[in-house]
This record gives structure tokens, C-alpha cells and sequence, in this order.
């Protein structure tokens, strides 16, 4: 965390102010290590969606009396200012009277982020009595910077990932369903090689399922093996998709998810047409092992560093 | 999928576009060409239609016959106010996502309106066509955003340039950089000053640099922020008058 430059006057160490926790879109992510670099919460963010921002704070009360000297008038206040690092666009949250603890909060409209996005969490003074009877360590100008602790949210992950985020099933015909899976892809099938998997897939999962339950190796298989057999299907019904599968056209990671999946698939068999409407219940079974053994090589290292970094 | 998204071009498709459109000199607008391999699109989304793309240039034509009977003789100055005055108008349906993807501006540029382009810089940077920020239409797209249309049309490219540089601080809180766009077009309008506003304007945004990184100004009543922002000035401009 970095401290902002102020001169002349007495100012709060980074560890004056503790956050809590910090929830994005509803997900809450880890602490430890927040201003070593950018949490990736590419999972939780797509660009057509209203994100959400919390913190919660904690005062270090005994290091602030210990620092800030008290004069009469002084309020003390606190605020969140986040910059988008791609729509240069910055914005600041109500400030609200400094207490021992408390929550921030902001909310970005939809496609108003990219990138990434710099957060400030800064604690001001307004001084009321203007006159030069001050300590010597006390502020003089009105809205002086005591402190301003800073992390960054990267919104933007690996392309090859699949943007999952958390949502409400309530009131619509499927409240109790798992996930929601969402392949978009364009009319134009020319367009499908150039589409990246984060681009193509969306996995909305019910915000009531416990999240120790999403991590595990089991649902995560399931979840996968899903997301392949929904993926081959876009392409087993149409023939010039069947084109673009079959043929060495350069391939975005979506395109190449899908040909490496039906490799295991269809074990090489030159009729995936007929396999598939014939033997589907076969696909499946291999689709699962392999997305298995795939969750599990790499489970530690994506959910380990998720947990880390979200 | 819900939304449109503008089409773009990636760097390196960029490039090589941009290679051939200047080695062969020859642009032609086609409902074929937005159509052509080597676009992208936002996640989620359907390409923009290639008819939105006619109908895009079509204003930006109208608008430039509206300011002048012969386009290919419209000053550098003029075509740019024309863009920002009408800018809402031209690009209603551009949100900030897609405006702040480089690929948008390469595709907008090169597929789209690069005879405008040639309009307004002839033979000039690439960086002037390709997605990158000092694209012809990409600074357009950042004064009207931040600026407002009216007060981004008054503004000088020097002092536009030198709010927006700064993004950390200054460029992109829209209160202050409105705040010192406005200072500036009232001085200017003060007649009784003969003076290099522009040097003025330069120093004003250093100590504000400076000012802001200590104070919270995002918290401050816009009033509050206005009257730093006209001190500031005044001072710089009586500092200039003392010198010369």
C-alpha cells in the first residue's frame, strides 16, 4: 500500500486502516497479500453487467489518537475513489464520517469498466476553524489526505478462462438448478475461430450453492463436462461448423477447447456425426473422465491461486 | 446475446490493413469489407450491423457539409468541433467499454472512415489511424466524454492534450477536468487579457498535480474545486504578466 505524499503534518501509516473484507460482484475476495499486486476477479466480471464494490474497514484507533492531533472542529471523514484503467473514467463513493468500522460501497454501471480498476481508500480531514492556532503536526488545509491505502482488481483475466460469476435464480423456472451455462456465439460461423473461450462461454451459478461446493474436483468435473458436450453440440449439427472443426484454420482458444475435447471424443473416428447421435451416452463418459483428469492436474494450481488472488 | 458491439481490429490485423491501404492509396467503403475475416467483437455481444457503419458515415458526412460546402477543404480546427458538436448524434450507440478498446478505433478508422481520417491528418503518424490514443477519432471520443460536447469544442488541442495526459489525477475526474476546461474558455474570453494562456494553463495543471495528490478532492463541493482551480490560474496568469 502506498502512502499518499503529504507534507508538513502529521499522516497515518498503511496499517492504520485494515480491511475486513473486500466483496466484488458479490464474491468476497482474499486479504492477505491485497496490495502485493492485482487480484484477478475475472471470473466475476463481464462487461455487460453492474458491478459492485464493498469494503469493509477497520481503525486502528490507537495508532490514529497516537498520530492526528485533536483540535476542536476537526471531522474526520473517509471515502473509496476508484480509477478504471481502460475508460479513464474515476469515481468516489459518498464519504462517510470516520468510524472504527464501517463499509464503503460503490457500484459501476454496466459497461462503464475495463482493464482494471485502481481503488483508493483514503481518510481526510475538513477543518472547520481555519485559523493559524493549529498544532504544529496538524493539517491546515480542509480535506488534507491523513491516509490512502490502494489495490488494484483486474477485470480482465486469462482469455482462455471462462467467465463464471454468481447470480440470483430466484423467481425464474429453474430457482434450484446448479448453473446456468450461456455459449454465445455469432451467426457468422467464420467468426468462431476467432473467438476466444471467456468470449464464448458464460457460467452463471447459483448464488445459493456453497462455494465450498463449486471448488471441489467433483462439481468442477461436472461443470466442465457440461460446458464441453454443450460446446461440441454447436457444432455437430451444422456442416459448416463441422468445416471449421475438421480443417487446420488457425483457431482462437475457444475453437481449439472444443477440437482437443473431441479428439478424446471421438477418438479419432472420422464419423463425429454419427457417434455422436448414436452413442452419446460413450461421449459423455469420456468427456467426463478427461475434464476429471484435467480438474485435477489443474485444481490446485487455478483454484489455489483463485484462492489467493480473489 | 443481448447487445451490439462495435467490431474491432487487432494490432497486429491493424497494421498489415493499414500497410496496404497506404501502399495502394485506394480506400473504399463496402458492406463487404466490414464484413471481412479479422474482426472481433465484445464477449456476449452481435457485431454492430455493417449498415450502422453506413449510417456513421453518412452523419459524419452531413455534419461536415453543414460546417462547410467543401469538405476536403475543412481547416484541421473546424472538422474537430464539427465530430464533437455532433458526436451524440454520430456515435449514440458507443458505449465507454468498447471506447476504451484499441481495436475499436483501428477497425472504426481503417474499415470504416479512413478517407475522413485522411481529411484530417494526410500523411501523417500512424498512430494517427490505429488504435492507439492520439487516434483521430479516439481523442475526439475523450474530450466530449470527459469535457462535455460544448466546452471540448472551445478547448485548444494543447490544453485538451494537457488535461487529459494526466489521468491519474486530473484527466479523469470529469468535475475537475471540466472545472479547468471552463476556467480556461472564460479567460479566453476575456478580452482585456493579451497573454500565452497556454503556459498558464501548463503551470495551473502542475500545482494542481501537486495539490490534488494531497487533498482529497474527490470529496470536495464542486464550488470548492472550482475556486483552487481559479486561483490557480490567476496565478499563473499574474506570474506571466510579472515576467513579461
Amino acid at each position: 500500500m502506498k502512502l499518499g505524499v503529504c507534507t508538513g503534518f502529521s499522516r497515518l501509516p498503511p496499517d492504520a486502516l485494515q480491511f475486513e473484507e473486500v466483496i466484488f460482484n458479490g464474491k468476497s475476495l482474499t486479504i492477505q497479500g491485497i496490495e502485493k499486486g492485482p487480484i484477478d476477479v475475472s471470473r466475476t466480471w463481464i462487461p455487460s453487467i453492474e458491478s459492485k464494490l464493498g469494503i469493509k474497514y477497520r481503525l486502528n484507533e490507537e495508532i490514529f489518537v497516537s498520530r492526528i492531533p485533536k483540535v476542536e472542529g476537526d471531522e474526520f471523514f473517509i471515502h473509496l475513489r476508484t480509477i478504471c484503467n481502460g475508460t479513464k473514467e474515476q469515481k468516489t463513493s459518498e464519504a462517510r464520517v470516520l468510524s472504527n468500522l464501517g463499509t464503503l460501497e460503490l457500484t459501476f454501471d454496466k459497461f462503464s469498466l475495463s482493464d482494471s480498476i485502481t481503488i483508493f481508500v483514503e481518510i481526510f480531514v475538513k477543518i472547520r476553524d481555519k485559523s493559524d492556532a493549529r498544532p504544529i503536526n496538524a493539517a491546515r488545509k480542509s480535506h488534507s489526505i491523513l491516509l490512502s491505502n490502494q489495490f488494484k482488481l483486474r477485470l480482465t483475466g486469462d482469455e482462455s478462462q471462462i467467465s463464471v460469476f454468481s447470480s440470483s435464480f430466484d423467481n425464474t423456472e429453474f430457482e434450484d438448478a446448479l448453473w446456468d451455462i450461456v455459449l454465445d456465439l455469432p451467426s457468422n460461423i467464420d467468426l468462431w475461430s476467432t473467438l476466444d473461450q471467456s468470449e464464448v462461454i458464460t457460467v452463471r451459478v447459483n448464488e445459493k450453492l456453497d462455494p465450498k461446493f463449486l471448488e471441489s474436483e467433483e462439481t468442477l468435473t461436472l461443470l466442465l463436462s457440461e460446458v464441453t458436450l454443450l460446446s461440441i453440440s454447436k457444432f455437430m449439427d451444422n456442416e459448416e461448423a463441422m468445416y471449421l472443426l475438421d480443417n487446420e484454420v488457425n483457431a482462437a482458444s475457444w475453437l481449439s477447447f472444443v477440437r482437443e475435447n473431441c479428439k478424446v471424443a471421438f477418438m479419432g473416428e472420422i464419423s463425429k456425426q454419427v457417434i455422436w447421435r448414436n452413442y452419446k451416452e460413450l461421449v459423455a463418459r469420456r468427456i467426463q473422465s478427461v475434464a476429471a483428469e484435467n480438474i485435477s492436474r489443474a485444481h490446485k494450481r487455478i483454484w489455489a491461486a483463485g484462492a489467493r488472488n480473489d | 446475446m443481448t447487445d451490439h458491439s462495435y467490431r474491432q481490429l487487432n494490432s497486429s490485423m491493424a497494421l498489415i490493413e493499414l500497410e496496404s491501404l497506404t501502399k495502394n492509396h485506394i480506400f473504399g467503403f463496402s458492406l463487404e469489407n466490414i464484413n471481412a475475416p479479422g474482426f472481433s467483437v465484445r464477449p456476449n455481444s452481435f457485431p454492430l450491423p455493417p449498415e450502422r457503419y453506413s449510417e456513421i458515415r453518412k452523419s459524419i458526412e452531413v455534419a461536415l457539409h453543414d460546417r462547410s460546402k467543401n469538405i476536403e477543404a475543412i481547416a484541421s480546427a473546424d472538422f474537430d468541433k464539427c465530430l464533437i458538436r455532433n458526436w451524440d448524434k454520430i456515435f449514440y450507440d458507443l458505449n465507454a467499454f468498447d471506447a476504451s478498446q484499441p481495436g475499436t478505433w483501428s477497425f472504426l478508422t481503417l474499415r470504416v472512415l479512413f478517407d475522413f481520417a485522411l481529411l484530417r491528418f494526410p500523411n501523417n503518424a500512424s498512430e494517427r489511424y490505429l488504435g492507439r490514443p492520439r487516434n483521430v477519432f479516439w481523442r475526439l471520443y475523450q474530450r466530449q466524454s470527459v469535457f462535455g460536447s460544448d466546452l471540448a469544442a472551445e478547448l485548444l488541442e494543447d490544453e485538451a492534450v494537457q488535461i487529459l495526459e494526466r489521468t491519474s489525477l486530473i484527466g479523469s475526474s470529469r468535475e475537475v477536468a471540466r472545472s479547468i476546461a471552463s476556467a480556461i474558455v472564460r479567460q479566453r474570453n476575456d478580452v482585456k487579457r493579451k497573454i500565452d494562456l497556454s503556459k498558464a494553463v501548463r503551470e495551473t495543471i502542475k500545482k494542481l498535480r501537486r495539490e490534488f495528490s494531497i487533498v482529497a478532492f474527490a470529496s470536495m463541493d464542486p464550488t470548492e474545486i472550482d475556486l483552487t482551480v481559479s486561483d490557480f490560474l490567476k496565478e499563473a496568469l499574474g506570474n506571466l504578466e510579472e515576467v513579461g
